[in-house]
């Protein structure tokens, strides 16, 4: 008889970071170093993470599949596995299974063109794994740009990471937070330098431009990809140049539970990465 | 393989079997209702019409752990999986059910294979039984199915009045049956002629029929239809149509501890005319109404798993209208398809 395919890996968290109120993330290695050799991980694809006694979450897999070795999750305190996670410390142990769904097709698709990056709130870690992905191979793309914004400065996750792309000399980073959030009473502890507006609105005065050779990947909150994805088509980007991931409630994560589905497609099999053209064939029911 | 089984050795038969296997199948329980029960031999009930219930639940459990974990105070966590080995035999299956278990063992296979339920189903040996008369809600024919199918079967039982005929279909069947060659007799050249007879008085006496099978890749273009609504209305959202229904397979896991150091991480049947069963962690739903959810039922088992494994995951049992609490019809609602279809070729 096969593996099992419900067993989790066995991961100890060698690191925690606080993102952003209720927002963390882990840094996980495998228990079993002969597990971490046999797997690998494409960026876009994600896992269920358990916290045992609680239940399992799924989660994107948020690090890059060019840094080997261990894998990163961000996840915000929504329910009583996210509340165990967030409870638990540095050398704890949790259960983990994946890497499950399709990814980004990066070199099919993605190489040689304009990459841009749209992303809202807790969506940023979704791309976060293509946003390293894209500069530990930077010179196979051409311009890098990074729209991400969230309600509050103390909202926005990454925030060493942000430093980072903006300091650097080969990515556009546009940062924003929604109208008040970059005020002190409204936890906004520096003197906020980036936009003050929402993201398809900060998106559309961008100097970023669309084209046939231009992709974008777009994730946060369902109201923010729905105007986002109208202001990149009037940018310019084709349907099929527009990618995001969804999601929607899993127990398996392997097409077997049944709740997924959007139509016949199952966002844990056939999903999560999906291009507007096809997004558009599918009933809405994401 | 080819024999007959008096009627009167059928329990010497059931006693041989038991002695290294569990042996299920209908019987009449206290509630009067047929089911299938672990059985010891004389009240095996293999006449009159389905079982209200059907064996899937000896395939895929209603509830069963997957596996153990134990947390030691030092945080060292081991995790044990649960595995069964133990041998059944299920007798007195319907066509109809045996489909819907064939249709399990394809849905749990492919890329990811589910070990329970394949584990299981290795370790069953499927007797089926040629169905004679249909219950009130049978619609079989519906879905070109037929009442002697013997797909998914090891071995294949009819009755024949005094006997039953027996065919062995699998190796496993044959061997079984060549196990207990001196309770079997040999067969008589037109015995098998009984199927045929069987087929065509049992298929006579079904009352519901539509060709679902005309309907095949064409069931989707009633999804933004107002069919949905008129039964969504009168929709408890008991889920006693997925829970009755031998070819639903969807299933909800969950952690649920012992102590602070132990605990399993088990499944159980869910249904998705649940609104907690697409309900995200935001309070988001993207199935939260009614009519979406009994929608997605139909769709499901007549249009998703045609796109995704050619066929449709429905056998034409009728549990799920003989068990509606108010009374929809799954035949009524592929009429309404149908004419929402044909409307639209027109």
């Amino acid at each position: 008889m096969s593996e099992n395919v419900y067993k989790p890996f066995l991961m100890e968290i060698v690191d925690i970071k606080e993102e952003a109120p209720n927002t963390k993330t882990f840094k996980l290695n495998f228990k079993k170093p002969e597990e971490a050799k046999k797997f690998s991980f494409k960026a876009g694809q994600f896992g269920l993470y358990s916290a045992f006694g609680s239940g399992e979450s799924t989660f994107c897999i948020a690090s890059s599949p060019t840094r080997k070795d261990y894998i990163e999750c961000t996840f915000r305190i929504a329910g009583r596995v996210t509340t165990q996670l967030a409870n638990m410390n540095i050398g704890d142990t949790l259960g983990f299974r994946g890497p499950y769904g399709n990814s980004f097709p990066i070199e099919e698709k993605f190489y040689g063109k304009n990459i841009t990056f749209v992303a809202g709130g807790i969506g940023l870690p979704p791309v976060r794994c293509l946003i390293w992905n894209t500069l530990d191979l930077r010179d196979k793309f051409k311009d890098v740009n990074i729209v991400y914004g969230a309600r509050t400065y103390q909202d926005l996750v990454y925030k060493n990471e942000l430093n980072e792309w903006e300091k650097r000399e080969d990515v556009n980073l546009i940062t924003t937070v929604d109208p008040g959030g970059e005020k002190p009473e409204n936890g906004c502890t520096v003197d906020w330098k980036g936009h003050v507006g929402f993201v398809p609105t900060v998106l559309e005065e961008s100097n970023i431009k669309g084209g046939k050779d231009s992709v974008a990947i777009v994730c946060g909150p369902p109201i923010m990809i729905k105007f986002t994805l109208a202001i990149l088509e009037k940018m310019g980007f084709s349907p099929e140049n527009i990618y995001t991931t969804l999601e929607n409630k899993m127990k398996c994560g392997i097409g077997k539970c049944g709740r997924c589905n959007v139509g016949n497609f199952y966002v844990c099999k056939h999903g999560p990465v999906i291009n507007l053209a096809d997004l558009s064939k599918l009933p809405q029911e994401y | 393989m080819r024999k007959r089984l008096q009627k009167q050795k059928l329990s010497s038969l059931i006693k041989k079997l038991k002695e290294d296997a569990t042996v299920i199948a209908p019987v009449m329980t206290d509630k009067n209702e047929v089911d299938f029960l672990p059985v010891n031999s004389e009240e095996v009930i293999l006449s009159g019409a389905r079982s209200l219930y059907s064996p899937k639940k000896y395939i895929f459990k209603q509830s069963e752990s997957m596996y153990d974990y134990t947390i030691q105070d030092s945080g060292k966590v081991t995790v044990k999986e649960s595995c069964e080995n133990e041998k059944q035999i299920i007798m007195g299956i319907r066509p109809c059910d045996l489909h819907a278990i064939e249709y399990m063992k394809e849905f749990y296979s492919g890329k990811y294979k589910d070990s329970y339920i394949l584990r299981r189903l290795e370790n069953s040996v499927l007797i089926g039984l040629a169905c004679t008369e249909p219950s009130t809600n049978c619609f079989c024919t519906s879905l070109g199915n037929s009442p002697v199918d013997t797909d998914g079967s090891d071995i294949m039982m009819a009755d024949a009045g005094s006997f039953y005929f027996v065919k062995g279909i699998t190796e496993k069947g044959k061997k079984l049956i060549e196990n207990n060659k001196d309770i079997f007799e040999d067969s008589q050249e037109d015995d098998e002629r009984v199927l045929s007879d069987i087929k065509e008085s049992c298929e006579k006496a079904i009352l519901e029929k539509i060709d679902v099978t005309a309907l095949k890749n064409k069931v989707g273009s009633a999804y933004n239809s107002d069919i949905w609504k008129k039964y969504s209305d009168i929709c408890v959202n008991c889920g006693a149509c997925t829970f009755n229904c031998p070819t639903c397979t969807c299933f909800d896991v969950a952690d649920t501890s012992r102590s602070k150091n132990e605990g399993c991480h088990y499944r159980t049947w869910d249904t998705c005319q649940n609104f907690a069963f697409t309900l995200h962690a935001s309070g988001h739903n993207p199935r939260s109404t009614s009519e979406e959810r009994l929608r997605q039922r139909v769709m499901h088992k007549y249009q998703y798993t045609v796109d995704q494994m050619d066929q449709f995951s429905c056998t034409g049992c009728g549990r799920c209208t003989q068990v509606c609490p108010v009374g929809i019809s799954m035949i009524a609602i592929l009429k309404d398809i149908k004419e929402v279809v044909d409307n639209g070729e027109e």
